[in-house]
């Protein structure tokens, strides 16, 4: 069949699209040529790609019309005129064809198109599904109606045994029981549920072993065909039984584990809280670190030795900040680390001690300058936290307060220091004995007071040895009487003791036992050396004589001049008298001397009466009567300076023992003392007054009242009163008079006593006890 | 008489009074006497004497009191005055270094001291030449 030649006329996109058609080798069965395109714009579309094809162009479609074997003419240009044209001159057997008819035409071979593609696409498909199920991993079958095997893979007859071809025509229930049985469950009625994935199920082999899969099939309706695909899940099904075996003794496992961990974990919950508590409440300071040196735990006690809050110190390294100024590694911190050489090394000084209880825990003190206002001294233990496999997980550690025990410590060492000090520097010597005799201390004193080296005595001479036994037995008795002080005390008990030298020495002796428990365990004897004192106090006695007599010497002199005085007036009176023959000077020169012998006379009998060391020489004596004579002896003297004297009386005092000369001394020197007072005043002058009273007060053998309202005395001149030599009378007092009368009364056992205000007068009192001889 | 110096005597023992007075007078001077100070400064205010021979130790009023009074006062300030005593440095008391003490450690007005000083016994020669020093 020869092809059919065809032109177009109108070469617009249509042009395009029909060529394209035509000329497409799959619709080469249509067996169109074409061989020509018109068109008035050589531009056009279609007669581009015509001639681009190589076909004949022209811009008059008339040429067209004269092809040889002409069969068709397609007018795509829609113009009636164009087309009647057409009609009119082409030859007779060739077709026209218009555009709307161009237009089916088109859509014809449009379709056709499409088909091929399709039938392509199908084919392409099938061959690729054929190879897909050949080629596939998995088993596949299709299988009809009857369960009859269409056809299978090669990966199903492998892991069936079976060759393909043998596979191929065998029944499903020969190789699957529980497939046939669903086959049958939905033959002939609901075929589209025999559609299911991942079903389990056994095929069996060709030698008989059952085969585990796991299935999915699909009902193709068109082809009245099933489709099952197997996956061999052998493996996967022995991992799985091996997988739920492991699982259910791991459940089990688990189970019981859990059990124990929750048992556990309440007892460690409880543990925990347990010694959280102790460590909180504990009095003692407590810290702990974990192995990373954060602080867990920082108690109460701790709190309140440092002043630092456990909010601001737990899960902090802060554990250096309460004792040093900057951050330093601490003992728990080392302990953390083990670090041994770091630990002698920053600790050496610090009493650093391993604990003799705990390994590898260890003990130090120290004196922390910043903890406290003035410092604090600190014991801290520090104690690792091992796990079972002995490794440092933290630190616990205790800190106690010992600056009291220090203080303590420090002032038993200073008191000791003193005591030894005292008892190596004293001069009295010092033993201590033991509860067996034996001397356990003894100082250089015992040495030099009995000439003996201390290293002789102390250990290896027993208390007799060194006092002898005349001594050594009076002591021991001492310390059990009450002679010398009260019992298990010697108080100055003197004794002579022989030195190395057998000289006899004096000493005095004062002692104590000494009591460990109401038991006596020895004693402590002080050995004063006497040589020494007594010597001292003669040297004393010595001193104060040479005092008293510089002080006697000094009144003697004072008074001496006085009296010397008055004699050169006398002296010199009764010469100028003599020279100008005047009898009245030479009378008052002569009375000027016999009052001076007078005045020597009395400061002589005072001496003597004041020095007198001798006991008063007794005898009985009417104090009134007495009073009377002195009274007596004072009246002209009271009468010349107008001075009135009463005298009262209790109408019987009884007689007393006294020395009669010197109470009447006593008794005139005060009455002239007060007589004195009243003529000084002066402006009393005629008003002075002196009342004197003789009584019996209760316990006494009398009392001597001596009153005068004369000028008194101040306090500066009260004070000064019984010194010796003092006087307030100038050349007339000799200074004597008041001490001589005190030492009077003194040797009769009296009181001599005195008030007094100045410008008011004053009484003095006598008081004389009985005499006992 | 060819001295006619008035001399006031301040003492209390009427014994010294009478000897110092016999002897003044003996010498060509006049005397006037006072038993104690307070008299003493009576008849100085009185009779305005030349020089005044004051007792130490007085009762009533002492001679240091006198002296103090007497030196203070503008119209008796100039009269010389020579204190008589029995305290002396023999007997611990000496009266030159007791004024002295006073003048340096007080105020000025206790630089005030005596014009001169006799010791008791009283050597006749010795007063009567302070007395010619002193007028």
């Amino acid at each position: 069949m020869r092809a059919y030649n065809v032109v177009i006329i109108g070469g617009r996109q249509e042009c395009v699209t029909i060529m394209d058609l035509i000329t497409m080798d799959r619709l080469r069965q249509l067996q169109m040529r074409l061989v020509g395109v018109a068109d008035t714009d050589p531009l056009a579309p279609g007669v581009k790609k015509a001639e681009s094809l190589g076909i004949f162009t022209t811009n008059d479609y008339r040429d067209l019309l004269g092809i040889q074997r002409l069969d068709m003419i397609i007018d795509l240009t829609g113009k009636e005129e164009i087309n009647q044209a057409i009609q009119r001159n082409k030859p007779p057997r060739v077709q026209l064809i218009n555009h709307a008819v161009a237009r089916l035409f088109w859509d014809f071979l449009s379709l056709e198109e499409e088909r091929y593609h399709v039938e392509k696409d199908l084919k392409k498909s099938q061959n690729k599904y054929k190879h897909l199920f050949d080629n596939a991993r998995e088993g596949l079958a299709l299988f009809n109606k009857q369960g009859v095997i269409i056809e299978c893979n090669f990966s199903l007859a492998r892991m069936l045994g079976y060759s393909k071809e043998e596979l191929e025509q065998k029944k499903v229930s020969d190789l699957c029981i529980k497939l046939s049985e669903e086959l049958l469950k939905c033959n002939g009625r609901k075929m589209d549920e025999f559609a299911f994935t991942g079903i389990e199920m056994d095929f069996i082999r060709k030698d008989g072993s059952l085969l585990p899969v796991e299935l999915d099939s699909t009902w193709f309706s068109d082809e009245k065909l099933y489709q099952v695909m197997l996956k061999d899940i052998t493996f996967k099904k022995r991992l799985e039984d091996a997988r739920k075996n492991y699982s259910k003794r791991l459940k089990k496992e688990v189970a019981k584990r859990t059990g124990e961990l929750i048992a556990s974990e309440k007892e460690m919950v409880k543990q925990r809280r347990t010694a959280e508590g102790i460590i909180h409440g504990s009095p003692i300071p407590m810290m702990v670190l974990d192995n990373d040196h954060k602080i867990i735990y920082w108690n109460k006690a701790c709190e309140e030795l440092t002043g630092f809050h456990s909010q601001d110190m737990i899960g902090t390294d802060r554990q250096w900040a309460p004792f040093y100024p900057k951050k330093r590694p601490v003992l728990s911190d080392l302990v953390v680390d083990d670090d041994k050489e770091a630990i002698k090394y920053l600790y050496k000084n610090m009493h650093l001690k391993k604990s003799p209880f705990i390994e590898g825990a260890y003990e130090a003190e120290h004196f922390f300058k910043h903890l406290g206002e003035t410092g604090t001294h600190i014991h801290i233990h520090v104690t690792p936290i091992r796990d079972e496999k002995g490794g440092v997980q933290g630190a616990i550690v205790t800190f106690q307060d010992i600056s009291e025990r220090v203080k303590m410590l420090q002032e038993i060492k200073q008191r000791e220091d003193f005591v030894q000090n005292l008892i190596q520097n004293s001069i009295d010597g010092i033993v201590a004995i033991n509860e067996r005799g034996e001397i356990e201390i003894c100082n250089p004193g015992v040495g030099k007071i009995l000439g003996y080296d201390p290293a002789e005595i102390a250990g290896k001479m027993s208390y007799q040895d060194i006092l002898s036994e005349q001594t050594a037995s009076p002591i021991k008795k001492a310390f059990y009487a009450d002679e010398f002080g009260p019992h298990g005390k010697i108080v100055n008990m003197e004794a002579k003791v022989p030195n190395k030298n057998k000289e006899l020495i004096p000493v005095r002796f004062s002692g104590t036992l000494l009591y460990e428990n109401e038991k006596e365990i020895g004693s402590v004897l002080f050995i004063q050396d006497l040589r020494q004192i007594q010597q001292l106090q003669k040297e004393k006695r010595q001193a104060q004589r040479m005092a008293a007599i510089g002080r006697t010497v000094a009144g003697l002199a004072h008074y001496i001049k006085n009296i010397l005085t008055g004699l050169q007036g006398a002296s010199y009176l009764v010469k100028s008298g003599t020279t100008k023959v005047d009898p009245v000077l030479i009378e008052k020169g002569l009375s000027m001397m016999d009052k001076n012998i007078i005045q020597i006379n009395q400061i002589v009998k005072d001496m003597l009466i004041y020095s007198a060391d001798k006991s008063p020489d007794y005898q009985s004596v009417d104090p009134v009567c007495l009073m009377k004579e002195v009274i007596e002896l004072m009246s002209e003297r009271a009468k010349l300076t107008g001075v009135m004297i009463n005298f009262d009386h209790e109408s019987y005092v009884g007689e007393v023992k006294i020395n009669k000369m010197a109470m009447h001394h006593c008794l005139l020197n005060i009455l002239s003392n007060a007589i004195d007072a009243c003529t000084l005043k002066g402006i009393l002058d005629g008003q002075g007054q002196v009342n004197i009273c003789v009584d019996r007060p209760d316990g006494w053998a009398v009392r001597f009242l001596i009153s005068d309202n004369g000028i008194g005395m101040n306090k500066k001149i009260q004070n000064k009163l019984f010194t010796d030599f003092f006087t307030t009378k100038g050349y007339k007092g000799t200074g004597l008079g008041l001490p001589v009368t005190k030492k009077i009364v003194h040797d009769h056992g009296g009181e001599l006593t005195f008030q007094s205000k100045e410008g008011s007068g004053t009484t003095f009192f006598i008081t004389l006890p009985f005499n006992k001889n | 008489m060819v001295n006619s110096k008035k001399i006031l005597i301040v003492d209390d023992d009427s014994d010294v009074v009478l000897f110092i007075a016999t002897v003044l007078k003996d010498n060509g001077y006049q005397t006037i006497e006072a038993k104690d100070g307070l008299e003493g400064l009576d008849m100085a205010i009185a009779h305005h004497p030349d020089l005044i021979l004051l007792d130490l130790m007085m009762p009533q009023k002492s001679g240091i009191s006198l002296l103090n009074d007497l030196k203070e006062n503008r119209n008796l300030s100039s009269i010389p005055i020579i204190m008589v005593t029995g305290v002396s440095g023999e007997t611990g008391i000496d009266l030159e270094t007791f004024f002295e003490t006073r003048a340096k450690s007080q105020e000025t007005n206790f630089s005030i001291k005596p014009d001169g000083y006799l010791e008791k016994p009283i050597d006749i020669n010795k007063l009567l030449n302070l007395i010619k020093e002193s007028i």
